[in-house]
Formats: structure tokens, C-alpha cells, sequence
């Protein structure tokens, strides 16, 4: 079994992204910089397979510059087998969704791995488009958002997370998969698996990523909420809530 | 210039965010652009009529049983749809079926797609839009260089006037268009076996108007039963904070935030979260806020419309009598 992770960075989901003054770009100079939470999940799910059967070969797969480098390093360390580096020539600081998706499959398609993961989508620019858009160009099947799946190879059960419930998809390998939160715990690497890992290979290719699709114009903060009022203090403020929550509000 | 909107149903019935987007998508419309709009499932005849009352030139159906459902079935039916009209502005709901079905056909028409658009508007001949991202900390203005330009529209956005009255002296009906399965469908598939629908008695928080959420300071479970009370007495779903869904109380299905989900009901409760930012970005676009925190200083109050300060414990079962109470008076 040949399992791809696709993984990428993404600030830290407690920091606050501040616009340059001329509302174009986004300073990111003092942001901390994590696996997207997301493909973490999918990575979590991934090694979970190579511990039930230690043929699993794991290789996770990444865009970008040099400072995807730690991420690339931490998954080696939890147990990913290898990894490729695929470092765009003309690097754009926006990661359009369709032109990454090409990138990725192109290099995708030279293996033949029986299952591919994404997160459900990056934390940073919400698009939630690459893993499906992968799928469309290798003309496999891709189940978005799902929480686990079932391996009984050649086909895999997925459990797609939707509003108001579960929908169960059943598919032939190979597929992608998009990872949502699920029920499994994240493991952490140990000092001694960091320094094992420096043994493991990256492949670092340069590649030519096609033109954009998405013009992004600029940037702007979402309008400040005016500040509300303490209406009071334990259960005497009560009825005045409610009072509030009709007369005022209207929306009771 | 065409436009083609995709309608999303369910059980039979278009969905009202659907319509949102065809009236959206009608207002984006200049006078000469043809509209036209295919609809994912099967419709009732009823709900069929609804869609030949707005001001548009085709309907496209699919004949499919819904049984069989596979999202790369409808997404064969979409690029067939669009053959045919070769619209250069595709609109899709930003729901499930939207989100998942747009970047299938983006991938397949070489096509910019921007995904959770809260306003879209034509600049020059090509689709502009603004979409929260960060989970809302920034929006983010794009302009799709490509034809055709996609876009899937976020719910409770897009509240405009309803297009329909436009077809009043106008004798014109839509045409409407069955499409038909291509006979040789390639195998790659993936086939929807089941649909489990959650089993709860309070529904989802996605498209709930009223939420009643919990954090950290529910301190257990077991603990939610006057929140799923205060939810009940509202007609209301029930959502969580991270740290909820982190300890394992509540599933990350509720799970509201930056890793969760993104809502905007008219009146958001929470109750014993601190308001972080990851939360915070999640339901700043509710209505009404109010929070109920014992720390006077916890950063919610600095956004919520109105505040209470106490034990949520003695709080929560009050107002959920007074709620009861304020709703029989009200009959």
C-alpha cells in the first residue's frame, strides 16, 4: 500500500494576519507558521494505517519554499517514510488553488500510490478546492470532508461529514480522500525520532507552477462589531435580557 | 455573456439558499445575458414550477434517481449543461453539495473557482469577488481571469430582493431541458451508499437562526442538558467552543471556530467561552450576540450585544424558564 499526504503551511490559527498600509498584501512577517491543522488530521489517519500494517510506504508531498522545510522534517519524524519537496520557481506568496492542484499532479501521477490525502482545507485561504481539483486531474475519485474511513482493499468506505449528518461512500482505490477533524489524537514527535528522521529522504524538485487563475486585488478587515453592554449581574439580570432579546434585538 | 446557476434541492424541494443565488445571480445578470440554471437531484413538479416563475431562459434537469447518487455523475451533468450554454459566470450554493461540486467542474473547464464569496460582482467583463479568509480575520478581494469564472456563494450573504417578480408581464416560461446520462460512463465513481442523519434531537448548528453554545466553562458533558434545554425552548441547535470538542464533550461536528464551523444565526448564546479569536471568527456574523461568563474581564463581552455575569449554572436554567415563560405568554 502507497499512501501520499499532501501537506502545507499555514499561520498558526491564534494569530491575527495584519494588511500592508496600501491594502494589497498580507504581512506575515510575525506570524507563526504550523502544519495546517487539517492535513495534520490526514497525516494522523496516515500514520494510523502504517501502524496496522508496517509495509504501509508513507511519503508526504509539499509545495513551496524553504520554510516548509520544519513541517517536512516533523512528519519524517512521526513516522513518514519520505518526502517531496516540489519548490516553485516562480513562487507567488498566493497559493492558487488550481494552479498547486496541476503541480501536484503532475508529480502525483509519476507514482502510483493507492490513496492520497489532503486536509479539508488550508486555515489560511479557506479555499478547500486542491485535493478535489487533484482528483479531477488524475480521473480518480475524491471524497471530500470525510471524518475516517475503511480500508478493504481495493475499495474504501468514507465517511463524509455533511450538514445535519454522515454520508457513506463506497469507492474503488485508487481515491483521495479530504481529511475533516476527526476522532483520532495527534501524536508528537520524540527528541530521538527528530534526529532519526535527518536520515530520511527529501526529494526537492524546482518546478514551474502555471499561471494563476485567481487575481487577488486586496485585502481588508471584516467591519468591527460595536460593543455590546454587561446588562447585569446573575439571574437578576435576566428578565432585562429577555426584554432586551425582544424589544431591542428582535430576536426572540 | 451567459450566466448558469446550480440549484441544490432536498427532498424534492429547492432550497431557499439556492434561490438566494438565482435572484443573486439574476441581479449579476445584464439584460442580455441568457440565465439559465440545472438543478443537483431529482425536483418535485411543485418545486419545478417555483424555478419556471423566475426570469430565466432555461431549466436543465438531470434524470438520475437519487438513489444511485455520485457526485461525478452530477458533475458529468453539470459540464454537459454547461456545453450547451457555455455561460461565462457559473454560480453554486457555498453548502455541501455546492462546495464539493465546484471544484470538480473548476478542475475540469481549466476554470478560476472562489469558494464562500460573501458579495460577487462583474468588473469589466470578469467576476469579482470578496471572501472571508482566516476563517473572517481578513476578506480577501479576488477577480477570476478565467472564462468561465466559478463561484460558490456563502449562506445568509446573499439576501438581496427576490428576482421573480421580474417575469410579471412577461409571457415567456423557461424552457425546460432533461439531461441524460451518458451511456458510456467511465467507472471511476464513488458511490453514496448511505446517508446517516444525525440522530439528535437539536439540529445542526449550520443552519440553525438560533445557537446556544458552551465552552470550557460547562466543566463536563453531562453538563450540557441545560444548554440542549435552553436550546429546546428556543427552537435552537446547540454548538461548542474548541476546547468543548477538544475534551471530548461535545463532537466536532458543533465545533464552531477557525476549525469548525463558520455561522451567523440571529442570536448566538455563549455560555462559559472565553471568546478567543479562533471562536471569536466562527460567529462574529451572528445577529445578536449574548455571552454568559463568570469573568467580567473574558474578551466575549468586548463583542457580544448583550452580557450577563454569573454562574452559568444558576443562569442557564433561568433563562430557559423565563424563555418558556416570555413564549406561552406569546402563545
Amino acid at each position: 500500500m502507497k499512501i501520499a499526504v499532501c501537506i502545507r503551511q499555514v499561520p498558526d490559527t491564534a494569530s491575527s494576519p495584519k494588511i500592508s498600509e496600501d491594502g494589497t498584501e498580507l504581512d506575515l512577517s510575525n506570524v507563526q507558521f504550523t502544519i495546517n491543522p487539517f492535513d495534520e488530521y490526514a497525516l494522523e489517519e496516515a500514520l494510523r494505517i502504517k501502524d496496522a500494517d508496517k509495509e504501509t510506504h508513507l511519503v508526504v508531498v509539499s509545495v513551496g519554499d524553504e520554510t516548509i522545510i520544519p513541517s517536512i522534517k516533523k512528519a519524517l519524524a512521526l513516522g513518514v517514510d519520505e518526502a517531496i519537496h516540489l519548490k516553485p520557481r516562480n513562487a507567488s506568496r498566493y497559493f492558487d488553488p488550481l494552479s498547486i492542484a496541476s503541480a501536484l499532479a503532475d508529480e502525483l501521477r509519476l507514482h502510483s500510490f493507492d490513496l492520497i490525502l489532503f486536509g479539508k482545507k488550508g486555515v489560511d485561504n479557506d479555499n478547500a478546492q486542491t485535493g478535489t481539483m487533484v482528483a479531477q486531474l488524475l480521473g480518480i475519485p475524491c471524497v471530500p470532508n470525510c471524518t475516517s474511513y475503511k480500508l478493504s482493499i481495493p475499495h474504501i468506505t468514507a465517511f463524509r461529514e455533511v450538514e445535519g449528518g454522515t454520508e457513506i461512500y463506497e469507492v474503488s482505490l485508487p481515491v483521495i480522500i479530504t481529511q475533516e477533524k476527526g476522532d483520532n489524537e495527534l501524536r508528537y514527535p520524540s527528541l530521538k525520532d527528530l534526529i532519526s528522521a535527518r536520515r530520511k529522504t527529501v526529494t526537492s524538485k524546482v518546478i514551474e507552477l502555471r499561471e494563476n487563475t485567481i487575481k487577488v486585488i486586496g485585502f481588508d478587515y471584516p467591519p468591527i462589531r460595536a460593543p455590546g453592554r454587561i446588562v447585569g449581574t446573575g439571574v437578576e439580570a435576566i428578565p432585562e435580557l429577555v426584554r432586551l432579546l425582544r424589544e431591542d434585538a428582535k430576536v426572540l | 455573456m451567459g450566466l448558469m446557476v446550480v440549484l441544490e434541492q432536498r427532498d424534492g424541494v429547492v432550497r431557499s439558499s439556492s434561490l438566494e443565488i438565482l435572484s443573486e445571480g439574476l441581479r449579476l445578470a445584464a439584460s442580455d445575458t441568457a440565465v439559465s440554471a440545472i438543478i443537483i437531484g431529482t425536483l418535485l413538479e411543485a418545486s419545478i414550477r417555483t424555478i419556471e416563475s423566475y426570469d430565466i431562459q432555461t431549466i436543465y434537469l438531470c434524470d438520475e434517481s437519487d438513489k444511485d447518487y455520485s457526485p461525478e455523475n452530477y458533475r458529468d451533468f453539470l459540464l454537459q449543461a454547461y456545453a450547451l450554454e457555455l455561460p461565462s459566470v457559473i454560480l453554486l450554493p457555498g453548502t455541501d453539495v455546492g462546495n464539493d461540486m465546484a471544484p470538480r467542474i473548476a478542475a475540469h473547464l481549466d476554470a478560476g473557482l472562489a469558494t464562500d464569496c460573501i458579495s460577487i460582482d462583474m468588473s469589466d467583463g470578469a467576476l469579482e469577488a470578496e471572501r472571508p479568509i482566516f476563517a473572517g480575520k481578513i476578506i480577501q478581494k479576488v477577480r477570476i481571469a478565467t472564462n468561465p469564472a466559478i463561484a460558490t456563494l456563502k449562506r445568509n450573504f446573499f439576501k438581496g430582493p427576490n428576482f421573480t417578480s421580474r417575469l410579471e408581464g412577461k409571457a415567456k416560461k423557461p424552457m425546460v431541458k432533461r439531461l441524460q446520462a451518458a451511456k458510456e460512463t467511465s467507472t471511476v465513481r464513488s458511490t453514496l451508499r448511505e446517508i446517516v442523519r444525525s440522530k439528535r434531537k437539536s439540529s445542526d448548528v449550520t443552519g440553525a437562526s438560533i445557537i446556544v453554545s458552551g465552552g470550557r466553562g460547562m466543566k463536563g458533558p453531562e453538563n450540557y442538558a441545560i444548554l440542549e434545554e435552553l436550546a429546546a425552548a428556543l427552537s435552537g441547535a446547540v454548538g461548542a467552543s474548541r476546547a468543548a470538542v477538544d475534551a471530548g464533550w461535545r463532537p466536532h461536528s458543533d465545533q464552531i471556530g477557525q476549525t469548525g464551523k463558520t455561522v451567523s444565526p440571529e442570536l448566538y448564546v455563549a455560555c462559559g467561552i472565553s471568546g478567543a479569536i479562533q471562536h471569536k471568527v466562527g460567529m462574529i456574523n451572528s445577529k445578536c450576540i449574548v455571552a454568559i461568563n463568570h469573568d467580567p474581564n473574558a474578551p466575549i463581552f468586548k463583542f457580544a450585544d448583550y452580557g450577563i455575569v454569573g454562574d452559568l449554572f444558576q443562569i442557564i436554567p433561568a433563562l430557559t424558564e423565563e424563555v418558556r415563560k416570555v413564549k406561552g405568554a406569546l402563545g
